[in-house]
């Protein structure tokens, strides 16, 4: 794992989202313990989006198929939830979904960023 | 006070004088005769009750049209007896009481020893009995009416789930793997793409959806799951779940022969007007 690589994914999506990010952060799936966060995360909704993983891995299991890269929640009211799963970590974004379109941000968003977090967390 | 009732009533019904008949003895009068009749607009069960609390021992005819006429015998206030289009006893009685904008006539009785009463039952009790049956048949006409209306209901729904699915499953052609429609109460599955593995993956809609709506009850900022979400799964497969209020269409397909950008911008808008249309 590289700490340097996985704050330059933080300020990658920095520059990519602008102002349509709203919060983000990259945990450990083990424990649930955040190891790099933009300044309005919260702790507590990283968590809980890592017991959302977990949850939908294990419904899954019944069809059975598994998760793939990523998945994306659309929330209540302006928020949308980009959860990126690899390994043992997982990479937590959110969106005002009124200033990042869904389209930009699965086609031209994510696959940049995927591959940044995949090279961070091997190297 | 006895004699301001009877007063009270000479007023309203043309009492055609004292009489010694049996109620099953004398059919109604001519035409003319029922005409002279006044008529009273409360139903006939209340003027019962006039009868009974006055003591009178009579004959009242009730007529409300050519097969609708009848007669009550009355002993002492005690109702002994009634006929209507062939009924007789209590079953004439209560067919009787609820007639309402009737004729009526009071025919006095001197001498009522002969009479043989049919009717064990109070007046009292024969109109509760009749409220009884009443309220009765109000409950099964509504609940009649409201299985009705479900079932309209259901089958519109059921036609507009059914053209959902079809949206999809000419939009999308062989990337279509599992399409279904589930109500969410009762995790029941409403309408399905026929395949193998449907039921299957109906569950599994079903299954994840109560999982995230479960993990938001936790969120400190009380979040709540909105309008829809998409899993991207291996072996190139895309989950996505469109939420109507409690109704959820979920489809599973191939991303590789039908894009995500093409869900998102063709068939979703599609059928989720064809969800609003219909008022869902």
């Amino acid at each position: 794992m590289n700490i340097q690589k996985l704050n330059g994914c933080l300020e990658g999506l920095r520059k990519d989202l602008g102002d349509g990010l709203l919060a983000s952060s990259i945990v450990s799936t083990d424990d649930g313990q955040v190891l790099v966060a933009t300044d309005r995360s919260n702790t507590a909704g990283a968590t809980l989006l890592n017991e959302i993983t977990a949850s939908i891995r294990e419904g899954l299991k019944t069809y059975p198929v598994e998760l793939g890269q990523y998945y994306y929640i659309d929330v209540a009211g302006n928020m949308g939830i980009l959860a990126i799963p690899f390994g043992d970590y997982q990479w937590a974004i959110v969106v005002n979904k009124k200033q990042v379109k869904l389209g930009l941000l699965l086609n031209v968003v994510l696959p940049n960023i995927i591959n940044a977090f995949e090279d961070a967390v091997v190297s | 006070m006895e004699g301001s009732l009877k007063r009270d009533l000479k007023l309203i019904v043309d009492n055609d004088g004292f009489s010694e008949i049996q109620p099953h003895a004398e059919k109604p009068g001519s035409k003319e005769e029922l005409n002279r009749w006044p008529i009273c607009g409360l139903p006939v069960g209340s003027f019962l009750q006039v009868i009974a609390m006055d003591q009178q021992t009579c004959i009242l005819e009730v007529y409300q049209s050519a097969d609708r006429q009848g007669r009550f015998c009355f002993v002492q206030g005690a109702l002994y007896d009634a006929v209507c289009n062939g009924l007789e006893g209590e079953e004439a009685a209560l067919e009787m009481v609820s007639w309402e904008n009737v004729r009526l006539n009071i025919k006095q009785i001197i001498k009522a020893s002969g009479f043989v009463r049919k009717i064990d039952k109070s007046l009292m009790s024969i109109l509760m009995e009749y409220s009884r049956r009443r309220d009765e048949a109000e409950e099964k006409q509504s609940s009649g009416e409201e299985e009705e209306a479900n079932a309209e209901d259901h089958d519109r729904d059921g036609d507009k789930f059914k053209r959902c699915l079809r949206i999809v499953r000419e939009d999308m052609g062989d990337a279509l793997i599992s399409a279904s429609i589930s109500d969410l109460r009762n995790g029941k599955v409403l309408a399905s793409h026929h395949d193998r593995k449907t039921l299957e993956t109906a569950q599994l809609f079903i299954k994840l959806t109560g999982s995230l709506r479960k993990a938001f009850e936790k969120d400190s900022e009380q979040k709540r799951l909105g309008g829809h979400y998409i899993l991207d799964l291996k072996e190139e497969q895309t989950l996505m779940i469109l939420r109507f209020d409690e109704h959820q269409l979920g489809i599973l397909f191939n991303n590789v022969r039908c894009s995500l950008g093409l869900v998102l911008n063709a068939i979703v808008p599609k059928v989720a007007r064809t969800f609003d249309d219909t008022g869902c």
